[in-house]
């Protein structure tokens, strides 16, 4: 009896091979779980290895923080202080940034008394009618009147000497003082004038540049064909203005700060301040405060330094243009991060969601924005799905088409000497090529050249035998479909994700693309923005978010702001 | 740094092995063959088979069934098979290949011993299976491995032919593939009611398994042309073949089967001997049964309502009254005809019940149901089975006097 | 990953409720529970055993409720003595354990039969097991993220193909309603019971509840709707099919979409529709019972790192999913697994209720 029960419990026991599969099944997630966190922790130091670490020294200190408080100064002429010495102030300053060839500098005498006055600027950058009508035409014309004239002999004044020149000579809305070398310095050499006036402990910083800069058009990457022909420029101070000009309330709340550690910029945060979540505020600004990058280009580099995944595929920020589309988002609770020099403004956080939808979806009515909405869905599912799901169909399941269809792409497909994800790869990868080609391309011959690409390369490659003619039709209705998705960083991470779905139907077929697609839902429930969960407001159920999700439902019943946003004021209609 | 570079080699290697070892199950879809038809004959060795042992290259097996297999699409002009069956000049759009044996899966992977495309059943529109071989093996024999197999799927049809049943997977002209307007014909039961509802393989197979005698469609063939008409009797437990049922049975039948689609015409000849026809539109049919006493007996009631479709009476009669009651009772008198062959043929030629008494007895008798279940056949050739039938003419047409 | 803070709502609950129980057993059920009808009365025995259910799983949501915070295994320990608790919280841990590789080992022999003939089984079954464990080790939010997500795409489509094949369906093959008594319906009473299992998620999920008081509502809906889900498949596969013809076939529901092609539609052929959504069932009710078994290991034995422990049960579950050496084992292994949820979840959770009534602990003693 015992012999027989312990074969049976024996025949029971698995070979080895299971044993060691059984084995490999532990290992592998282990190993790709240890591998993305080391990524992770070496993405946030900076460096792969663990040797070099960077080293923050108490004078490392971060931009937005620098020039604030005695002793925080960064850049070459840190520190050094300006005595109020007229002459040697002006040898100082011939010396360093003045030795530059575009920075000029022009003496003059205060009308009515001796004090001298050397006014610094860059050429370019000045505003020229600035500098002739309001600085030196009130000074070297007007002059001080008589009874004041004793005072500016007496350099001991200087701070009347200053208040003075402020509040009662110059005729200038922008105004600082400084007394360090080092922020005259900038100041100059980003177009402001600087002035040194002899009694003066310091120097004042007057005016700001007045660059050839664009006029508010229509962005390219975001055109619409009904909404505001407006799109942000690269000036800060314009894009603010449109800001408060197109989303004017009181509660509209812009903070600055300064990041770069050698070029700075400034950054403002906006954000309306009785509808956002105040702790999604402190949160940005503390992210934005933490960036350590010695230039900030553009607002790209923003984002990636602030958002939460670097890892993923998916953006976390949203960049737009539009305003627009940016006051919408600030109705909502969200947060908008403008960066001097750059017309794209950051928003967070950003929800799956958003990535397909378009403002032109709330100025038309409901229900052909619904439809237009679904369509764009739709069209997105197939950008990502399509070549994957030819791939497995061709290669692993003829039994799942129609049988006359199937008829007819065993005989195209006959004289095809590729298997079908080779063919998928040589068609997918062409159409990148054209697309990336097409946006350097001349304008006159980059339509041509789409045609040309589209028509008679792919025909050209039918005839030649390399692809059939079936194919042509899924890539085409792919790249077509790509096309519409509205955000277009959104588009670059489907064309990526498309490669990933092909690669896994062509292991595992149907299978494979279920799994694929299983991953990327778990990884978007995984990934969350600023907190946000990303694919909100599709989970969790909130019934009143889902009246902007798939569907545009009719204005009047759009009463709440986002519950996903965690707003403060929930009422629309205030 | 080192260990960085192990790291990264170990997941290249690892990635680029799931990509080349995978794909296991990938099969390109032009490297395949699809075959649509399915024909199962008497065992008759083709000439290349003959050859081919004559060189030596059979294998144990016993000559049972002649298997033919429809592929589509077919061969391009130039290679032409010199077996039977394949359409002789262009490029065809079907190729009809046979092999003989004793399994059938057997037979198929014998296939893949002579063609470079394996074969698959995905697509398997029809099966047709010869009356001569289906009277000495049960259906159930014949059909195990394609309800077995997972690619064919269970709404193939079933048909049966009268002589061989390549000749029905022959067709003259090379662009109509067989398989594919013989599942075309099947779609016309609604017109015609002398053919029946078409019978998938799972539909057949629960017949079988519920140990009832069932009727399957019968193909004619001559001269590279398929007809349907009649059907073949099914005995219950050998599902094996014992008969047929002809076109004007299968009229007769589908007066006392209440599922069957409304179609068909009823043609009579008035008294005066000119051809008069019926044409049914809609049909209410009840079997009502009866059980008193242990003794089972059956009442059919069936009314038609319809049009007068063609009347080749000269002179011109008037339509109206009298007439037309002349002309229903004609068409319930022809129908009467009809079904009284068939119940003859049904009850005392061939003992078995295909028309779906057993079912009415089934639901309304359950319990009378379970003692006469096992031998229904018998028990059915006894049972007293009265029909009336009532026609009514409701529309005289688009022309009328 | 803290899950001490994670709170779900009702639908939440319900939702992790239906995903559990629509599983493997869809497309076994017609079978099993005809089998042992024998009448076509079948969906009689489906509504009752769904009644039956909500009753025990009520038992089982009053029970949690009365220790509230607390996952099964931590309060068991309070009503009888630790070792007794040990033993049942093994005894649980052990059953999500094979649930999981049970429902692995279905996945991928139907899989390995329709879809992908040639991949080996372990292809098929790691792949799915990283992608579980990606979705587990993110905590319970992610889980129920993606269960939401997952649930309304399977029951639109799975509800159209089911309604489908109406053009298949006869009423006759559902008449005589009670032909042979009530007699056969009870007999299928206990082959229903193995698709039921699923309610004893809310002895883990309770503990998380934003709202426990609201489990009683939760439970009954989970409950219902599955049960109307079983419903339509039952009756639609019987009606179209007819009993005898399920007989003989192993995956009856999925021959039933197989049955069926509607010319002109783009797919013809919507059995690739079903496995998709069955799949991603299958692998909904993986992934929470990796997740509950791993949540007992860590109660039950006070361990610290749940990621360790999820990690850990992987090569286990894959063992347990390969021991069963055909289709037959793998199905008596599920009709094992019925008779034991039935002790485990209906008879247990109410002598234990009722321990803790007369011993006074729990609920207003707590």
């Amino acid at each position: 009896m015992n012999g027989k029960m312990w074969s049976t419990i024996l025949s029971y026991v698995p070979k080895w091979t299971i044993w060691a599969q059984a084995l490999m099944v532990f290992v592998v997630p282990v190993i790709l779980y240890l591998t993305t966190n080391w990524f992770h922790t070496a993405i946030k130091r900076g460096s792969f290895s663990r040797k070099n670490k960077m080293n923050h020294s108490p004078k490392d200190i971060s931009p937005a923080e620098a020039g604030i408080g005695p002793g925080t100064e960064t850049g070459h002429y840190a520190n050094i202080k300006l005595t109020g010495i007229y002459t040697t102030d002006l040898i100082t300053v011939r010396e360093t940034f003045g030795k530059n060839a575009d920075v000029h500098i022009r003496e003059f005498i205060i009308r009515g008394t001796n004090t001298r006055v050397a006014v610094m600027y860059t050429e370019g950058l000045t505003d020229t009618d600035l500098i002739d009508k309001y600085l030196i035409e009130p000074l070297m014309i007007k002059g001080i009147p008589e009874l004041k004239q004793e005072s500016f002999l007496h350099p001991e004044q200087a701070d009347f000497l200053s208040t003075y020149l402020k509040t009662q000579i110059l005729p200038v809305s922008e105004i600082q003082e400084t007394q360090s070398l080092q922020e005259l310095a900038t100041g100059v050499l980003v177009g402001k004038n600087g002035l040194l006036v002899d009694g003066l402990p310091g120097a004042m910083l007057i005016g700001t540049s007045r660059l050839k800069t664009r006029g508010v058009d229509e962005p390219l990457s975001e055109g619409l064909l009904r909404g505001p022909r407006i799109g942000f420029t690269e000036e800060l101070s314009d894009n603010t203005g449109i800001l408060r000009r197109y989303g004017s309330d009181q509660s509209l709340f812009i903070e600055k700060f300064e990041v770069g550690s050698r070029i700075k910029k400034d950054v403002a945060i906006a954000y309306i301040q009785d509808i956002a979540d105040p702790k999604l505020v402190t949160e940005v600004m503390k992210r934005v405060k933490a960036i350590h990058m010695d230039a900030m280009l553009e607002s790209g580099y923003i984002e990636q330094l602030i958002e939460d995944d670097t890892l993923s595929p998916f953006q976390q920020v949203l960049n737009t243009e539009r305003p627009d589309r940016v006051i919408g988002a600030l109705l909502e609770g969200r947060v908008a991060i403008l960066l001097d020099g750059t017309p794209f403004v950051l928003v967070v956080p950003v929800t799956f969601s958003m990535l397909l939808q378009s403002p032109e979806d709330y100025y038309e009515r409901w229900i052909p924005s619904t439809f237009l909405r679904i369509l764009r869905f739709m069209a997105a599912m197939l950008a990502l799905l399509a070549p994957a799901l030819y791939i497995s169909f061709i290669s692993f399941h003829p039994g799942l088409i129609p049988t006359k269809l199937v008829l007819t792409i065993i005989e195209t497909r006959s004289g095809v000497p590729f298997p079908s994800l080779i063919e998928a790869l040589i068609m997918e990868l062409s159409i990148e090529i054209l697309r990336e080609a097409g946006i350097r391309l001349p304008k006159p011959i980059a339509p041509a050249m789409g045609i040309v690409g589209g028509l008679i390369i792919g025909q050209a490659a039918v005839q030649a035998g390399i692809i059939s003619q079936f194919l042509v039709i899924v890539v085409a209705v792919t790249a077509i479909s790509s096309f519409t998705i509205p955000v277009y960083s959104a588009g670059l991470t489907l064309r990526l994700l498309r490669f990933a779905a092909m690669f896994s139907a062509a292991v595992m077929g149907l299978y494979g693309v279920v799994m694929f697609f299983l991953l990327m839902c778990t990884h978007l429930a995984r990934l969350s923005s600023f907190g946000v969960p990303y694919i909100a407001p599709a989970v969790p159920y909130h019934l009143s978010d889902w009246k902007d999700f798939v569907i545009r439902a009719p204005l009047n019943m759009m009463r709440r702001r986002p519950d996903m946003m965690n707003t403060t004021d929930e009422d629309r209609k205030k | 740094m080192t260990s960085l570079r192990l790291w990264l080699r170990m997941i290249c290697a690892l990635l680029i092995l799931s990509l080349i070892s995978g794909c296991w199950s990938s099969r390109e879809i032009e490297d395949l063959s699809l075959y649509v038809g399915l024909g199962i004959d008497v065992g008759q060795e083709t000439k290349f088979e003959k050859k081919i042992s004559a060189q030596g290259g059979g294998y144990p097996k016993e000559e049972i069934v002649t298997a033919t297999v429809q592929i589509a699409p077919g061969k391009s002009s130039g290679q032409q098979s010199d077996e039977g069956g394949s359409p002789s000049s262009g490029k065809s759009s079907y190729s009809n290949e046979q092999l003989t044996g004793d399994s059938l899966l057997q037979i198929f992977r014998q296939f893949s011993l002579r063609r470079d495309r394996p074969l698959i059943g995905h697509h398997l529109k029809v099966i047709v299976i010869s009356k001569d071989i289906a009277k000495k093996y049960g259906l159930k024999q014949l059909l195990d491995f394609v309800l077995r197999d997972n690619d064919i799927r269970p709404n193939c049809l079933v048909l049966i032919s009268h002589h061989r049943a390549l000749d029905v997977l022959t067709s003259k002209d090379p662009s109509r593939i067989p398989a594919f307007y013989l599942t075309g014909i099947t779609n016309n039961s609604y017109i015609s009611n002398k053919i029946l509802e078409p019978v998938s393989l799972a539909k057949l197979d629960a017949e079988m398994q519920s140990g009832s005698s069932f009727l399957l469609q019968n193909v004619l063939n001559a001269d590279g042309e398929d007809k349907f008409s009649g059907g073949s009797i099914f005995k219950a437990k050998t599902t094996k073949f014992i008969g047929e049922l002809s076109q004007t049975d299968l009229e007769a039948l589908s007066w006392i089967m209440p599922e069957e689609k409304a179609g068909g015409v009823i043609k009579t000849y008035s008294k005066e001997g000119f051809t008069v026809l019926y044409e049914i539109k809609k049909k209410t049919i009840k079997i009502i049964p009866k059980v008193s006493h242990g003794d089972i007996s059956f009442h059919v009631k069936a009314e038609s309502e319809g049009w007068l479709m063609e009347d080749w009476r000269a002179p011109e009669k008037e339509e109206k009254g009298a007439y037309l009651k002349e002309l229903e009772q004609d068409f319930a008198k022809i129908v009467d005809q009809q079904i009284d062959q068939m119940l003859y043929k049904l009850q005392h030629t061939y003992k078995a019940d295909v028309a779906g008494f057993r079912d009415s007895l089934r639901i309304h008798y359950p319990k009378t149901w379970k003692k006469v279940k096992d031998n229904w056949d018998e028990v059915f050739a006894t049972v007293p089975i009265t029909y009336e039938i009532k026609t009514n003419v409701v529309n005289p047409g688009s022309s009328t006097e | 990953m803290n899950d001490s803070q994670v709170k779900i709502s009702t639908t939440q609950a319900v939702v992790i409720i239906v995903n559990y129980m629509l599983g493997a057993g869809i497309l076994t059920l017609p079978r099993t529970t005809s089998k042992a009808v024998g009448t076509p009365d079948v969906w009689i025995s489906i509504i009752l055993s769904g009644l039956i259910i909500t009753g025990v799983g009520i038992i089982l949501v009053t029970l949690c409720r009365r220790f509230p915070e607390k996952t099964v295994f931590q309060f068991t320990r309070e009503i009888t003595g630790r070792w007794i608790a040990y033993i049942l919280g093994c005894a649980n841990i052990l059953y999500f354990m094979v649930i999981a590789a049970f429902e692995i080992r279905v996945m991928a022999d139907v899989t390995g039969m329709y879809l992908l003939e040639r991949t080996p089984t372990w292809a098929i079954v790691m792949v799915f097991m990283w992608i579980g464990i990606y979705l587990i080790s993110g905590g319970l939010p992610v889980i129920v993220r993606v269960f939401e997500v997952i649930l309304p795409i399977t029951l639109v489509i799975f509800v159209m193909e089911i309604l489908l094949s109406n053009q298949l369906f006869e009423i006759g093959n559902l008449r005589p309603v009670l032909g042979e008594g009530i007699m056969p319906v009870v007999k299928g009473l206990k082959p229903s019971l193995l698709s039921y299992t699923g309610y004893e998620v809310m002895l883990v999920i309770t503990a998380y509840m934003q709202n426990p008081k609201k489990s009683n509502k939760a439970m009954t809906w989970g409950l219902g709707i599955s049960t109307s889900i079983y419903l339509i498949t039952v009756v639609m596969v019987v009606g179209s099919l007819s009993l005898d013809g399920i007989k003989t076939r192993t995956w009856p529901t999925l021959d039933l979409v197989r049955s069926f092609e509607i010319q002109g539609l783009i797919f013809e052929r919507f059995e690739s529709l079903l496995l998709v959504i069955w799949i991603l069932q299958i692998f909904s009710t993986f992934a929470i019972t990796h997740y509950c078994a791993s949540v007992g290991i860590r109660d039950l034995f006070k361990a610290k790192k749940m990621r360790t422990i999820m990690y850990c049960l992987l090569p286990f579950i894959y063992l347990a999913a390969m021991i069963p050496k055909n289709v037959y084992e793998t199905f008596a292994l599920g009709d094992m697994l019925g008779n034991v949820s039935v002790v485990l979840f209906a008879i247990l959770p109410l002598v234990l209720l009722l321990l803790s009534i007369i011993r006074k602990k729990g609920g207003k003693h707590a």
